[in-house]
Parts: C-alpha cells; sequence; structure tokens
C-alpha cells in the first residue's frame, strides 16, 4: 500500500476515465444485479440448446411457464412485502389454504365463479390477518408468519381432514387447458398481473408508500404516510395473489390438497432476492422479479433436459441463487469503497 | 459506598416484566387446564415421555439461540440435521464403529455450520438468503445420495443411544441438559459468548471496541452445526429410520421454539432460560393434544397459535414501557 | 518535538477512491491539553477520528502514542489508551448499565456479571460522586435519557486506562445544562493528565473549553492555533477558505424585519395538558414571527411538538389554527391546516436516505396531487427544490446517502416547506450540520417569517435561540416558566429560565403571558 509516493498515488487515482466511472455508478446503484442473472442465463440457454435439441421446442417451453407463472404470481406478492421492509414465510401455507376452500366450493357444486371467489377470498382473509397483525399491532412480520404459518397450514388440514379433492368443474379446469398462439392462458394471466403489479409499484401512491416504509418506516409515520393501512394492503395483496396461485394449481392438477403451496415460500423468496432485490427493503422492480423468477425455472428445466439427476437440479439452482447475490455484493464492492 | 445490589422492589419489578415470567404464567394457566382435562398428562411415564420429545429441539434450540443472539437466522438447520442423520445411519450400517462414525457426524455438522457462517460473514450474503440457499443445496446434495429411499434400520450402537432407561428417560435428556450448562458458561463467562450479544445488539458499536464480525458469525453458526450434529444422533436413534426428506420443516419449529422463548429476532437479547421455556410450552402442549387425541392439524392451529401469543407477549414490553415511560417515539 | 507530547501525528494521507479525505495531515497533542478540531462537514474530521480509533488504516504517515508508533487496530488503539466515544455514542442498548461500562472481560473465560458490575461502580465512584448511574448499574442502556446514555458512553471510556479521550460531537444533542456539566467534566480531567480531541460545530463550546485549535479543510490542516492567536474570523476564513468570512460572520438581527408585517395569530394552544410531559400550555404562534422553545431535554419540548401535529395527543386542552377549533388525528391532517412538524432526528424520523433526493423533497405532499391514486412525475418541482434551496447533490435522482449532513438537513426542511406549510414546527433544525449550513438555514427561516409564515423552532442553544427568535418560550419540568419578546430579554434571564424555571426572569414575564393570554 504504501509503495509508491503520495504524489503519484493521487494522480493515479484521479486519472480514472469517465468510463470506470460510470462502472463505479452502476455498481454503487445496484441496478447490475439482474443484468448479470440475464447473462448468465442467456449463456446457459445457449449452452443447454447446444446440448440438447429439445430446449427450444414449443412443449417444452408450453410445459415450462405454468409452473412459472404460479411462483411468479406468489413472487411478485413477496416483491412488494419485501420492499415493505418484511418477509412473509406463510405464502405456502396460504396457497394450501386456499386451494382446499376451492376444493371445498366444488364439493358443494358451486358455480366456477364462487369457487374462484371462494379461493380468492380465503387467500385474502389470511393476507389479511397478517396484515392486521404485522401493520396495525406493528409486530414482527417473520415471527408474525412463522407462526401464522403453522396455523393456515393447521387450517388447511382442518378444512379437508388430510383428504384431497377432485372433481373440479371444466370451467375451472380451463384454466390449465386453454392456450392462445399456443401459450397456455395462464402465462398471459400471469404477465397482465405483473403489469398491473409494475403499474401499482411505480405509479401509484400506494407504491411510493410501500417503497418508503421500507426505506424509513419511522420517517415514513412522521411524514405522515398511512402506513399500517398500506402494510395492511401489501399482505392482503399477497393473500389474493396467493388465493390466485392456489387456484391455478388446482386447475393444473386437476386436484386440491393441504400441503399444495410446499416450497413456494423458499422459491419466492429466492426469485425476489435473485432479481436484486435488498432483503431489508426500500426497493424493488417487476422487471428483476421477473428475471429471478424465470432464471430459476429456465435454469430447472434446462438442467432436466441435461439429464442433470433431479435433486441435483435442486441443489444446482440453490447453489445459484448462493452466486448470484455474491456476485451481486462483490459487483456492488465493499462498504468501505462507498464512503 | 453505594450498594451493588438493586433494592428487593427493584428486582421484583424488573421480574415481573421479563418475558421469562410471562411464559412460566402461561405454562401454569396450560398446567392447571391439564390437571382438569387430563390428569395422566402428569404421570411419570408421560412426563418421561415429555422430556424424551423435549431433548433434540432443546439441543438444537440452544444452536439457535446463539445465531439469532448475534443477530442472523438459519433455515437450513432442518437440511442439516437430515444430513447428519442419513450420514450417521448409512456409516453406521455399513458396519463403521460408534467411534468413527459419531466424530465424522459431528465434523459434518460444524463443516455445514462453517459454509453458512462463510457465506455470510466473508461474501456478505444477508443470513435468511444465505441459509435459504443452503437449505436447498444441502437437501438436494443429501436426496441425490440417498436417492430417496429410506434406511430402514439403524446400527445396534445408535439403537442403544435412543432406547430408554432411568425410569424412562434416555440419553437425550442427559445430553440437553449437558448442552444448556454447557451453554449458560459460555453465553454468560466467556468472551466469545459476551461477544455474540454485542455483536447481536450493534454490530456497529461491536466494531467500535474492536470485535470483528467474523469471530461471532463463525461462533454462532458452527456451534449450531455441532448442536444439530448431537441432535441428529437422537434424532435417528428415536425414530430408527431415516430419510433424504427427514425433518423437512424441523428449523421453523426450532425457531418458533427460541422465539416463544422471548429471543429478539434482531439480535442482542435472549435467554437460555427462555428457549427451555419456549421448548417445554410447545412439547407440552403437543403431548398434551395426544393424550387429548386431538387431531393433528388441531396440534397445528394449536402451535401457530401459541407462537403467535408469544410474538405478541414478547413485544408486549415495547408497548408496555412507550406507555409507562413516556419516552418520545423520537428518543 | 517536546519529549511530553502525548500525541503525535505526523503526516497522514488517506484516500478513498478518487478523492483524497485526509492530506499531509501532520498534528500533535500534549497531556492534560484539549485540541478542538474543527472544520466543516466533509472536511475530514471524521476521518482522522477513525484513524486514530483504529478503525481504518492511513495510506501514509504514522500516528506515535507516547514515543510509540500506533499499530493499526481497533483493539491495538484502545490498548494504547485511545478511547473514543462517537456522535452516536455506539452503546449496546439491550445490555446494562454496568455491562457496558466495564467492556470485555479480560480474560477468555472469565467474564462475571458480579465483576462487571464493581468495574462499573468503580469507575463511576472514580469519576464523581455519587453518579446517577449507580442506582441503575441492571437497567438496560435503552432505557436511560440520551445526557444519561452519554454519561454511559464516557464511564466506558474511562473504565480501562485512558490516556487520549476522543469526543465526536458530544454536545450536539445535548442540553444547555448536561453540556456545562460536561465541559467542567472534560476540563478536570485534562488537569488530570488526559490529552482531549474535541470535535465540534459548536463554536460556544469550542471557544469555552479549548486549549488549541485544529481546522481541516478539505482533509488538509488550515489552521493550528491557540484561542488567543485567532480572531473569529480568522477562524472562520480557516474553515471556509475566503468565501467563509461572510457566511459565518456575525448573522444580522432578524428581529424588526417581520415587523412590517402585522402579526395574525395563526395558532393558539389553551391548557394543553399530556400526563407526565407537559401540563397546562398555552402558546400562541403568530404568523411573520419566528418563536424559539427552548428548555433542557426532557423537559417537554419535544413532546409538546409532537402533540400539535398529532404524533401525540393531548389528554386536555384546545388548539386552533386561524381561530378554528381543531382535533388533529396526525402529520397528515395536520398539513391539511398548513402545519407541520420538521423532527431533530434527520435520519431516523426524518428522511429516506437510501431513496433520491427527488422523491425525498416532493413526497411529503404527493397525496394532494395524484389523481385516483396515481402519481403525477414531479420532476419540474423536484429540480426546483434542489436549486431554491441551494442543495449541493449530483442531481436530483442521487440517492440520499451520498449528500453531506447539513445538505441532508436542507432537503428535510424544503421537503417540508415545500408542502405549502404556513405553521412550521421545527425540532432543532440545526443540529449537527456545520457552520456554513446552519448560518443558510437560519437566513431561510427568517425569509419564510418574512414571507408570512409562523414559525416555531425548538433549540437547546442559547446563542441561537438569541440569535433567531422574536419571541422566547420556556419550558422547564414541563411547563412554560417564560414567554416573552426577545426584545425584553437578555442571555442571563434565559438561561436562568432554563436552568431553575422560576427566577427574576420568570416574574419579568408575568406580564408578558398576561398579555398573549388576554
Amino acid at each position: 500500500m504504501t509503495s509508491s509516493s503520495p504524489a503519484s498515488l493521487e494522480k493515479l487515482v484521479n486519472s480514472q476515465s469517465k468510463f470506470t466511472k460510470r462502472i463505479m455508478e452502476l455498481r454503487l446503484s445496484g441496478n447490475l444485479q439482474p443484468g448479470v442473472v440475464t447473462l448468465l442465463v442467456l449463456f446457459f440457454c445457449i449452452y443447454a440448446s447446444y446440448r440438447s435439441g429439445d430446449f427450444w421446442s414449443a412443449l417444452n417451453w408450453q410445459l415450462l411457464v405454468q409452473p412459472l407463472a404460479e411462483a411468479g404470481l406468489v413472487s411478485l406478492g413477496m416483491m412488494f412485502v419485501i420492499a415493505s421492509g418484511g418477509i412473509d414465510l406463510s405464502v405456502g401455507a396460504i396457497v394450501g389454504v386456499a386451494a382446499v376452500t376451492a376444493g371445498i366450493a366444488a364439493q358443494h357444486k358451486l358455480p366456477v365463479q364462487a369457487i374462484e371467489a371462494a379461493a380468492l377470498a380465503a387467500g385474502m382473509l389470511c393476507g389479511a390477518f397478517n396484515g392486521l397483525l404485522i401493520g396495525v399491532l406493528r409486530l414482527s412480520s417473520i415471527l408474525v408468519t412463522l407462526g401464522s404459518m403453522i396455523l393456515f397450514s393447521g387450517v388447511a388440514l382442518a378444512l379437508s381432514n388430510g383428504n384431497s379433492f377432485a372433481g373440479f368443474p371444466d370451467g375451472l379446469l380451463w384454466w390449465n387447458d386453454a392456450a392462445l398462439l399456443g401459450i397456455p392462458v395462464e402465462f398471459f394471466l400471469f404477465l397482465a398481473i405483473a403489469a398491473v403489479a409494475a403499474v401499482l409499484l411505480h405509479y401509484t401512491l400506494w407504491g411510493h408508500y410501500v417503497i418508503a416504509i421500507g426505506s424509513n418506516r419511522v420517517a415514513a409515520r412522521y411524514s405522515g404516510y398511512p402506513v399500517a393501512l398500506t402494510l395492511f394492503g401489501v399482505y392482503t395483496l399477497q393473500g389474493l395473489l396467493c388465493g390466485t396461485t392456489g387456484i391455478l394449481l388446482v386447475a393444473r392438477l386437476a386436484s386440491a390438497r393441504a400441503d399444495m403451496g410446499q416450497g413456494l415460500m423458499l422459491m419466492a423468496i429466492a426469485a425476489v432476492v435473485l432479481g436484486g432485490a435488498p432483503i431489508v427493503g426500500g426497493a424493488a422492480s417487476v422487471i428483476a422479479t421477473l428475471v429471478g423468477v424465470a432464471a430459476f425455472y429456465i435454469v430447472q428445466d434446462g438442467l432436466l433436459l441435461l439429464d442433470v439427476p433431479p435433486f441435483v437440479q435442486y441443489a444446482l439452482t440453490s447453489a445459484m441463487l448462493l452466486v448470484a447475490v455474491a456476485a451481486g455484493n462483490l459487483l456492488r464492492g465493499s462498504r468501505e469503497d462507498r464512503q | 459506598m453505594t450498594p451493588l445490589r438493586s433494592s428487593a422492589s427493584e428486582r421484583l419489578r424488573l421480574s415481573i416484566h421479563r418475558h421469562e415470567t410471562k411464559l412460566a404464567s402461561l405454562l401454569l394457566v396450560l398446567g392447571i387446564a391439564l390437571a382438569i382435562t387430563a390428569p395422566r398428562f402428569f404421570s411419570s411415564v408421560n412426563l418421561a415421555l415429555l422430556a424424551r420429545s423435549m431433548g433434540v429441539l432443546l439441543i438444537i434450540s440452544v444452536g439457535m439461540l446463539n445465531v439469532i443472539l448475534a443477530g442472523g437466522i438459519d433455515v437450513s438447520a432442518g437440511a442439516t440435521l437430515a444430513v447428519v442423520s442419513v450420514v450417521l445411519v448409512r456409516l453406521g450400517n455399513r458396519g463403521l464403529p460408534a467411534s468413527v462414525v459419531l466424530p465424522i457426524g459431528l465434523l459434518t455438522g460444524a463443516t455445514l455450520g462453517a459454509v453458512n457462517a462463510a457465506l455470510i460473514a466473508e461474501l456478505r450474503i444477508p443470513p435468511i438468503v444465505a441459509t435459504l440457499g443452503t437449505a436447498g443445496l444441502f437437501r438436494g446434495l443429501l436426496l441425490e445420495w440417498t436417492q430417496g429411499e429410506w434406511e430402514s434400520s439403524i446400527p445396534p450402537w445408535l439403537n442403544a443411544i435412543g432406547s430408554p432407561r432411568w425410569g424412562g428417560l434416555d440419553a437425550s435428556v442427559l445430553a440437553a441438559a449437558l448442552t444448556v450448562l454447557a451453554a449458560t458458561w459460555i453465553l454468560h463467562r466467556t468472551q466469545i459468548g459476551r461477544a455474540l450479544f454485542r455483536f447481536g445488539d450493534s454490530p456497529i458499536a461491536a466494531a467500535r471496541i474492536g470485535i470483528s464480525p467474523r469471530q461471532p458469525i463463525y461462533f454462532a453458526y458452527i456451534s449450531l452445526g455441532i448442536l444439530t450434529a448431537i441432535g441428529a444422533v437422537f434424532y435417528a436413534a428415536q425414530l430408527g429410520a431415516v430419510q433424504g426428506n427427514a425433518a423437512n420443516g424441523y428449523e421453523l419449529t426450532v425457531i418458533a421454539a427460541v422465539v416463544l422463548g422471548g429471543a429478539d429476532i434482531l439480535g442482542g437479547r435472549g435467554s437460555l432460560l427462555g428457549t427451555f421455556l419456549g421448548v417445554l410450552l410447545l412439547c407440552s402442549l403437543q403431548q398434551a393434544l395426544v393424550l387429548l387425541h386431538v387431531a393433528t392439524f388441531w396440534q397445528n392451529i394449536a402451535t401457530g397459535l401459541i407462537v403467535l401469543l408469544g410474538v405478541i407477549l414478547s413485544s408486549a414490553p415495547r408497548l408496555h414501557r412507550k406507555l409507562l415511560l413516556q419516552q418520545s417515539p423520537s428518543a | 518535538m517536546p519529549p511530553s507530547s502525548l500525541l503525535e501525528i505526523n503526516g497522514i494521507w488517506k484516500h478513498y477512491g478518487a478523492t483524497a479525505a485526509l492530506r499531509d495531515v501532520s498534528a500533535s497533542l500534549q497531556a492534560g491539553e484539549i485540541l478542538a478540531l474543527m472544520g466543516h462537514n466533509g472536511a475530514g474530521k471524521s476521518t482522522l477520528v477513525k484513524i486514530l480509533a483504529g478503525s481504518t488504516r492511513q495510506d501514509f504517515g504514522e500516528i506515535i502514542v507516547q514515543g510509540k508508533a500506533l499499530p493499526g487496530g481497533v483493539r491495538e488503539a484502545r490498548a494504547a489508551g485511545i478511547a473514543v466515544i462517537y456522535q452516536d455514542l455506539s452503546l449496546f442498548p439491550k445490555l446494562t448499565v454496568a455491562e457496558n461500562i466495564a467492556g470485555e472481560p479480560a480474560g477468555r473465560f472469565s467474564y462475571s456479571f458480579r465483576a462487571s458490575k464493581r468495574i462499573a461502580a468503580a469507575t463511576l465512584e472514580r469519576i464523581e460522586r455519587h453518579s446517577p448511574l449507580l442506582s441503575c448499574l441492571d437497567r438496560n442502556v435503552e432505557e436511560l435519557p440520551l445526557a444519561m446514555k452519554q454519561r454511559v458512553a464516557i464511564a466506558r471510556a474511562l473504565a480501562y486506562d485512558s490516556r487520549i479521550l476522543i469526543l465526536d460531537e458530544p454536545t450536539a444533542a445535548l442540553s444547555l445544562q448536561d453540556t456545562d456539566h460536561l465541559l467542567t467534566y472534560l476540563r478536570k480531567l485534562a488537569r488530570g493528565g488526559v490529552g482531549v480531541i474535541f470535535v465540534s460545530h459548536r463554536l460556544s463550546d469550542v471557544r469555552r473549553i479549548s486549549d488549541r485549535y485544529l481546522v481541516l479543510r478539505d482533509g488538509a490542516v488550515a489552521l493550528s492555533a491557540t484561542p488567543a492567536e485567532v480572531s473569529g474570523n480568522a477562524l472562520a476564513r480557516a474553515m471556509f477558505g475566503e468565501a467563509g468570512e461572510n457566511a459565518a460572520g456575525q448573522p444580522g438581527r432578524a428581529v424588526g424585519v417581520t415587523r412590517s408585517n402585522a402579526p395574525r395569530d395563526a395558532l393558539t394552544v389553551r391548557n394543553a395538558t399530556r400526563r407526565g410531559e407537559f401540563s397546562n400550555i398555552s402558546v400562541t404562534l403568530r404568523s411573520g414571527e419566528i418563536t424559539v422553545l427552548t428548555g433542557l431535554t426532557g423537559s417537554g419540548r419535544t413532546e409538546f411538538a409532537e402533540s400539535l401535529v398529532g404524533l401525540r395527543h393531548f389528554d386536555c386542552g384546545e388548539m386552533r389554527i386561524s381561530g378554528k377549533l381543531l382535533s388533529l388525528s396526525g402529520p397528515r391532517s395536520a398539513m391539511s391546516h398548513g402545519l407541520v412538524y420538521v423532527p431533530e432526528d434527520r435520519l431516523r424520523s426524518g428522511l429516506f436516505v437510501r431513496r433520491s433526493t427527488a422523491e425525498n423533497l416532493v413526497g411529503a405532499t404527493e397525496h394532494l396531487r395524484a389523481r385516483f391514486g396515481f402519481l403525477i412525475r414531479e420532476t419540474d418541482r423536484a429540480a426546483a427544490g434542489v436549486s431554491d434551496f441551494g442543495i449541493r447533490c449530483q442531481g436530483p435522482h442521487a440517492t440520499l446517502e451520498t449528500l453531506s449532513g447539513g445538505n441532508q438537513q436542507k432537503v428535510l426542511l424544503a421537503r417540508w416547506h415545500m408542502a405549502g406549510a404556513r405553521i412550521l414546527v421545527l425540532d432543532e433544525p440545526t443540529a449537527g450540520v456545520d457552520i456554513s449550513a446552519k448560518t443558510e438555514i437560519h437566513k431561510r427561516l427568517r425569509e419564510w417569517a418574512a414571507a408570512g409564515a409562523a414559525l416555531l423552532v425548538i433549540s437547546s442553544e442559547t446563542d441561537e435561540v438569541l440569535d433567531l427568535a422574536n419571541r422566547i418560550l420556556v419550558f422547564h419540568a414541563g411547563s412554560l416558566v417564560l414567554d416573552n419578546l426577545r426584545t425584553e430579554m437578555n442571555r442571563e434571564q434565559l438561561m436562568a429560565a432554563m436552568l431553575h424555571g422560576s427566577t427574576p426572569a420568570e416574574q419579568a414575564s408575568a406580564p408578558a403571558r398576561a398579555r398573549s393570554e388576554s
């Protein structure tokens, strides 16, 4: 460190070009991670298509987009939750409650709309319960949703008595069967909801409040923002999206079980983080979340086609999360660099 | 000289607002309710069963308490538990003696803990993200190794460890007691123990008195890894069979127990007594519901409600203090 | 160099990326000396403190403590006898007072709560007789008021054998009385042979206590002299360069400027009481006037101010704005009546530092312009705010983290003023900002008053109170003990009222209060 004289060091430092400064700025703003992930996934796609002819086949992508859409919806909800400075561990359980509710409604031979409405309402109710405890009573989100996760999974089991439901009307299964231009209609629903989420996040007062609360909750209160109401909305929206996911899952699998949402919680958190959103909140981007969730499913699917054993796929996608976040951290530079 | 001891009334005032006191009252209420509805709960056979069911959870919870005290969280504990259990049983079934298998198991646990610590301390990945990733990584590799097959028998020495003696108690109870004793000494008497509290309370202030983040982070996660491995010995021994999907979601029960015990999820606050009471409350509740022949899902509902109640109770002092001491919200 | 030098700083250089934070800084500190380290924000003071504390390593140069070169590292610096008290105190809020003071155990396996209590008690006994902290050794630090926390921090620094005490802005958040106490105390320590480095923006404190000034500007030493050698102007010149002379010169009197507008009653509070915080407060704020509310910390000032905007509620009493009786539910309903509150702790309760300057500027009133919940882009408004208030930033989209403390404070003030406020309640608007920013903020407040706004400024700094106020209110233990025009007051009356509550000054103010209540 002390090898050169002070004067020459200063000269060296000052001679930094505009280009490196620009890169520095990007590094500091932390916007590189979705780009890096996209790039990695593209490389992976090229490799996968080179190794497996099926990778670009229409069938492959049709099979891919349905689970992607389901996890994507929960990830969008999780994006709002994480942006507001919280976390929601109960999403999988809420999906289970919604699915079972749909099952019960179908058993009572209710019309399709009523089945859907019941599932959505069940999801929203669960979300609102979380929102009440977190927003109004100001309890810690991770603790509340840890408790409510156990509670909701119990409720789902109680409602279904541990059984699985079948015999859903064709109108509900339409979500799985219908396709537009060869692409499952589920995927279009997902894109439409993502667009709505983007508008909510970037163009509405509510979206602004969510980000502000995540970035400094106390200051948000002193600024007169409706903190409790906004957070209540965040978790209720998450519940609603979980309900939607529940309906799509029921439609695709033509059955409903209490443990249907298992694994969705980890996937959703991972997707949001993979997209580069800080886990502490205060920032979010719908595009980045889409990149995060798509990266998971594309890589998983590619690994499948490359004949990588299923459990190794699971391990590798998890490793991808670690590598992406670590790389994002290194790119962003250490805290000392910032000062 | 001014008296160093606080007055009796002061101590009483402090102890009433302690989370542990509230938990104990909750346990008392549960106990009275059980004494009326299911007096069988207090039979010596049932109490021994309760103690046995607490052992593994208590051992791992003590490790999780270390992690939470240091301001972290570990959602890969369930995966670690499964990995070590399978390692123990597989190696044991291939005829390796306990004196070789047990150290390998502990080493495995310590290594997995060190991986978590390295991701957090060296690569600065937030704990929840890092352990989320390693949970998938550990579990995936384990499932690949086992190919989803059951190890349906366990070696005789492991069976012996898990079999009840001493009036229905088994070695897990002894191990849990020793763990709590050792942890009491480490947390209260040693430099590293106090560093855990300091670092978890305020990493910046800790750095300013020369506590580097590495030391507490590595200590917390490696100790959790080792304790999880110890727990795995009894877990496998009590179950008598293991598979790759074992202990799925166990980490959430562990976190729930520690949180119920009043540990501050933001770090720096928590106690072994609280953790013990948290584990006791969760396990007694489960045991009681089994005894009352309540369906499994009601157990989930009751556990979820009790965890939420614990969360509300543990944040009560914050609300209480705000009202009583009239602190300004900006102070 | 004389052999008695306690600390020698020789040719320190430090770079952060492309910028040099310190350039060839040299200084020395003798035993028993109090050295004031000054400079505006970003001049390199905190970098120097960090290097002395061992948390950062210099690029070039060396630090010599009592003849021995200081190796890098926090523990090493502490072992060499350097203790730093940071502005944020860096205590452990969830641990007890005793644990905080006693610090880390000496041996690896020898910690004991009883021993740490003994060490803490012994330290407190040594520092002062009958320390109030002795009775709360078992309390958690988070439960203590700020002034007590500061005493814990000082006791911690002195618990081990420290020879060099560095205090970063120790008086910024302290009330007059606590500041007095602290300065006396530092003088006593210095007499005992401790070398003190005192980092501060408050010139009044610096003048009272220092043996020598060390002024940094843009990372280099701009001045090193004894108080006798330099005038106030020379000091300001050293801190801000030639341009700074006007900025930090004697500010003009505000009184009289606003007299052109006939004052109207903007906000009246009658018999406001909140149990345990303040009681029976009657106050009138007039448009075109700056009313300064002062008093010791804990006298109920902040609580009263927060009650005005509905962050807390009066237990009884009434409030009128322009004659209309109101009951406010929170900052937002206050804002709709043109009343805003700018909190003291800008980082904690004021700003969103990870968001952009633009967002922070327009954020307070977006809901008024939003259509059906949709935001209207307000780039122009934000840009205007930046230029109107002279906020120095890399453009309105730079995050607030990149701004200096003074500029952050300007953003906070600008945000609330841009909300169209006619009545502003400002809690310590100049705490922790450098002198040029402070002068600018004062100028701005006077302009707002002249334009017809009613201002209530809360301040602990006597100079600021006397300088800024048209009318002075003093709180003492939750009651209003003085309400008087600035022109009818002098420093002695003010200090007496703040410290004792009931004094001759109180009698002098009685007619004034009678007037305001009639």
